[in-house]
């Protein structure tokens, strides 16, 4: 009877070929806005993603997210160095500073300031140069998203003519002071969209406007079989500072950009779009559907179908129509995520998403098929009855 | 079972909705009929014997009197088990065929043993069977919309026997049909449905396929009005159509 | 002969699938995290549980000693070179000397002046002048003595009338006039005899002692424009260039030129004064280089600078930039010869008691400063080992 259940769903070709234009619409505008949402929101904490060699971060307690500079004493660098269970604690810098760039022109740039002995906290993925580079005098890595555009070049003599990426041996101005470009690097695209140029921690300091205070961030390693959550409690209890996981650190900036924006409003908005257009065309569908079969499910009962066989019947439907939607809204989102260059737009499909669109469609369908299963249940077999 | 009564029936009573709104469908209904005979229930619009054949065919539980279909009282049994009985125990022909139409012929056919779980291919095999029997052999494949409206009564006369039932309902069988099919459709469920063990109970108005039937029940406001003997009625109809219009 | 599974929704089913896998494959490719950067250094370390970390400068013993000059003026000369070891005294360089060796030739000349008007003051009387005077003394005796004899024999003249009435006036008057003549003659004697006066004596003998101080000023003078090392020591820097400005004037950190003894290596140790109450002196302590290689270098507690004092960074351009405050220690190499510099900077850390989560438990109980004195003395074999090493 399943088998014939299905048969159903697929003969109605008009009605199946509707709902499953509806869940796989929703289920693409579900999954597609989300996973935008989370590429989005996820580069808020890009730089924290790109420095894994830390255990913990270490920031003034009134840091409010990664970007948020709100700088230590340098002495801060030797307490959290002094705190048992440390393997070792490495400085970071980072600010935003205006570049003047080899044509005149200005652009903000992220500067991040890795410690000068070990250069913890340098981009991994190199494309050009080497990271030692960065020992040179006035060197700087730039990386490539903005070496491709903001920070881009005339490739000729016409200011106005046509550009090329910013290049190895280019030479920019940071607070009135040289910088020579020794290295590009590859690293996440970071929300703000800002090109980030790295170098080490002194000269950071030496670019930076006079500041009393330079030490931005402290990443820490803790020593082997230290308990993480244990130390954290004790570099905050011993230094007065706050000591992030990386986890950590991330949500509290996700939920600084979640809460002081409307992102996730937008977001939402479109989400619960897609929602409702999932349950407009593609429950009213199936619903219609079911009524349309519902003297032939009728007839079924008189001949001795029981309640939980025709409900078997209906929730295969609704399950296959779903599970038929969700695979092709799954794959045109996931083609549309990887067709889209990354620096064209914020899109990470994470695990949960699917699941969640998986969840949405399922609340779809089980809403649409409860109805048509109520309708079913309450067919009183005696209406077969021509009478 | 041969032999015994397969409705034993009496003083049934059937009231629709409460207080002022109560409309009393059966007043006393007494009944009997036999394993091997047809019964036919005939009666005006409203009279009751959709809601008496529901009762009959274990599809609706009546307010008052005694009912033996086949040796059970259906209303004895809970919903799940009246279902698990009727599956066993009841066919049924409707006036609108009622095929599924997405599903070839044969799987219409193989409903019945379906629903009660038999392996798919000797229930497929069986429903062949019974579609030679009915004379569609060879349009096994078709969809039922392709078929014309006796060959659709035809598979639906397959459908309410490939379970062998005891009780066989038929309601308004040929009121979608013309007069020759719905005549050769009754002649197919005389052949192929009456049979020793089985009781078919013909719900009609057509008063030209009334001498298909052994017994007709006359009906009329929920009340058994007479029973008589197909033969002698038949020939008062004839006698009464020729008077009003000679040829 | 079902058509439950007909091509169309196989394809559908099939496609449904894909997306289901390309879903999953982007899920994973994009979950897979990027590469991180290997460090191109091991980051500094702690070989103690419990300790206080601080950034070290190595110092020469005598912290750096900033010579400059005494008086302003031309470098002339400069006789040692960086990495030279001096003596104590040993000339380092010399300010142009031609203007003082002028001015001494004045003041040499001056004082001879003096010292001759003395002696010339200090000669009197000389003989000539007083036998000069004694001879007039003599000669106005005798002159007094003839006009006596000569009124006496006019009184021997009985006859008044023999005798002109204006003759014993005259004769009495040329006695008079004798006597005062000697009396001058006299005073002139006595003047000669006394020479020169006590004052003026004096008077000339302090022009002569001033004259011998501009002297004497103006050969220290000269002799402090030759710079010498104040102590035995090792060049560090030099500044001073022939024929460079040299100012005498105070507040120049970088001296002319820079020397320290350099054996033992002091490291000056900056703590945070926030960790100040948790340092222990005697806790083991190591110095460590930072970056590269991982060396560690055991030093010995020598004092703790008993004022805190602003922070100051070390390198970069904001050198000047007060940060917050510190306690300073100073430690030594226990290796004399370590292979660090003065000036470079060393991650340090210092061991302390077990407890360092009671923050108001600061140092108590014997038993820690026991434990801390016997770990001491196994720190020191164990990190001589990884010295030699670097």
């Amino acid at each position: 009877m399943l088998r014939i259940a299905l048969q159903m769903l697929f003969g109605d070709r008009a009605k199946f070929y509707g709902i499953l234009i509806g869940l796989t619409f929703a289920t693409l505008l579900i999954t597609q806005q989300s996973a935008i949402f989370v590429g989005l929101m996820t580069r808020t904490y890009a730089l924290i993603e790109e420095i894994p060699q830390a255990d913990l971060w270490v920031a003034d307690p009134t840091l409010q997210f990664v970007d948020d500079t709100k700088p230590m004493a340098v002495t801060a660098l030797d307490r959290v160095r002094s705190v048992q269970g440390v393997e070792w604690a490495s400085p970071l810098f980072k600010s935003i500073l205006v570049a003047k760039l080899p044509n005149g022109g200005r652009q903000l740039c992220d500067v991040i300031g890795v410690d000068d002995a070990t250069l913890i906290g340098a981009p991994a993925t190199v494309v050009e140069g080497k990271v030692e580079d960065l020992r040179k005098p006035d060197a700087i890595f730039v990386e490539t998203r903005g070496a491709r555009k903001q920070l881009a070049q005339p490739a000729t003599d016409d200011p106005r003519g046509p550009k090329r990426p910013m290049a190895v041996g280019d030479v920019l101005e940071l607070n009135e002071k040289r910088a020579v470009v020794v290295g590009i690097a590859e690293t996440r695209p970071s929300f703000q969209n800002v090109p980030t140029i790295y170098t080490t921690y002194f000269r950071a300091i030496g670019f930076a406007p006079a500041n009393r205070r330079t030490l931005s961030m402290i990443l820490v390693k803790a020593a082997p079989g230290q308990d993480l959550e244990t130390l954290r409690l004790r570099i905050e209890r011993e230094t007065g500072l706050s000591a992030y996981t990386p986890g950590e650190f991330s949500w509290k900036t996700l939920d600084y950009w979640m809460k002081q924006t409307g992102i996730p409003i937008n977001f939402g908005i479109a989400i619960l779009l897609g929602f409702l257009v999932g349950v407009a065309i593609a429950g009213q569908m199936f619903y219609n559907f079911t009524l349309d079969n519902l003297k032939y499910f009728g007839a079924m009962k008189a001949m001795g179908a029981t309640s939980g066989q025709l409900l078997g019947m209906v929730a295969l439907q609704g399950m296959a129509a779903g599970a038929l939607g969700l695979g092709l809204g799954l794959g045109a989102t996931a083609l549309f995520g990887l067709s889209v260059p990354p620096d064209r737009l914020a899109f990470k499909l994470i695990w949960q998403l699917p699941l969640i669109s998986a969840g949405a469609v399922t609340v779809i369908v089980v809403g649409a098929s409860s109805l048509s299963m109520l309708k079913v249940i309450r067919l009183d077999p005696k209406e077969v009855f021509s009478g | 079972m041969t032999g015994s009564a397969a409705i034993h029936a009496s003083a049934i009573a059937k009231t629709y909705g409460t207080g002022d709104a109560a409309v009393q469908a059966l007043r006393g209904v007494d009944l009997q009929a036999n394993f091997g005979e047809m019964v036919a229930l005939v009666g005006p619009s409203g009279c009751g014997k959709t809601t008496l054949i529901s009762i009959l065919a274990g599809l609706l539980s009546r307010d008052g009197g005694e009912l033996r279909l086949a040796g059970t009282d259906p209303d004895a049994l809970d919903n799940n088990a009246r279902t698990l009985w009727r599956r066993e125990h009841v066919g049924f022909i409707f006036q609108q065929f009622n095929l599924v139409p997405q599903i070839s012929v044969l799987e219409n056919v193989a409903i019945p043993l379906l629903l009660r779980g038999d392996h798919r291919g000797t229930s497929l095999e069986r429903a062949a069977q019974l579609l030679e029997r009915v004379g569609l052999k060879g349009r096994e494949a078709s969809q039922p919309h392709k078929l014309s409206g006796g060959q659709q009564q035809r598979v639906a006369i397959a459908r309410s026997l490939v379970h062998g039932p005891s009780i066989l309902v038929c309601d308004e069988p040929t009121s979608a049909l013309d007069g020759a099919t719905g005549q050769r459709v009754m002649e197919l469920v005389r052949e192929q449905g009456c049979r020793p063990d089985r009781l078919v109970v013909l719900v009609t108005h057509d008063e030209r396929i009334f001498h298909f039937a052994d017994r007709i029940v006359h009906m009329d406001d929920g009340r058994v009005t007479r029973v008589v003997d197909a033969k002698s009625e038949v020939a008062a109809l004839r006698a009464a159509q020729a008077m009003e219009n000679p040829r | 002969m079902s058509s439950a599974l007909n091509p169309r929704v196989l394809l559908l089913a099939g496609l449904a699938a894909m997306g289901l896998g390309l879903t999953l494959y982007t899920v994973r490719k994009q979950a897979t995290p990027p590469p991180s950067a290997p460090p191109t250094g091991e980051p500094t370390r702690s070989p103690f549980g419990n300790r206080v970390a601080g950034s070290g400068l190595v110092e020469p013993v005598t912290e750096i000693i900033n010579v400059g000059t005494p008086i302003a003026g031309v470098v002339e000369s400069v006789s040692v070179h960086e990495g030279d070891q001096v003596k104590q005294g040993q000339p380092l360089f010399v300010i142009d000397q031609r203007m003082m060796s002028s001015q001494l030739h004045g003041a040499q000349a001056r004082l001879e002046v003096a010292t001759r008007k003395l002696q010339q003051l200090k000669a009197r009387p000389r003989k000539e002048d007083l036998a000069t005077a004694e001879a007039i003394v003599e000669q106005r005796q005798a002159a007094v003595r003839d006009a006596q004899q000569r009124l006496d024999r006019l009184n021997q003249i009985a006859d008044p009338t023999a005798i002109s009435p204006n003759e014993r006036p005259t004769r009495e008057y040329e006695l008079a006039n004798a006597k005062a003549r000697l009396k001058e003659a006299e005073a002139d004697l006595a003047e000669v005899r006394i020479g020169t006066y006590p004052e003026d004596l004096a008077v000339a003998a302090a022009d002569m002692q001033v004259a011998e101080a501009e002297v004497r000023s103006l050969q220290t003078d000269l002799e402090r424009s030759v710079v010498r090392a104040p102590i035995d020591a090792t060049i560090l820097r030099v500044t001073a260039r022939p024929g460079q400005f040299a100012s005498a004037s105070t507040g120049n950190d970088d001296g002319l030129v820079t020397l320290g003894q350099l054996t033992p290596l002091h490291i000056r140790v900056d703590v945070d004064e926030l960790d100040a109450w948790r340092f222990d002196p005697k806790g083991r302590a190591v110095a460590v280089l930072r970056g590269g290689r991982r060396v560690e270098f055991p030093i010995e507690y020598v004092r703790t600078v008993p004022v805190v004092i602003p922070k100051r960074t070390l390198t970069g351009d904001n050198a000047e930039r007060i940060d917050t405050r510190v306690l300073q220690l100073v430690y030594r190499f226990v290796d004399p010869d370590p292979g660090v510099l003065p000036g470079q900077v060393l991650d340090v850390y210092v061991e302390t008691g077990a407890n360092p989560d009671a923050p108001a438990g600061s140092a108590s109980g014997s038993g820690r400063d026991a434990g801390a004195g016997a770990a001491a003395g196994s720190g020191t074999a164990a990190g001589a080992e990884t010295g030699t090493t670097g």
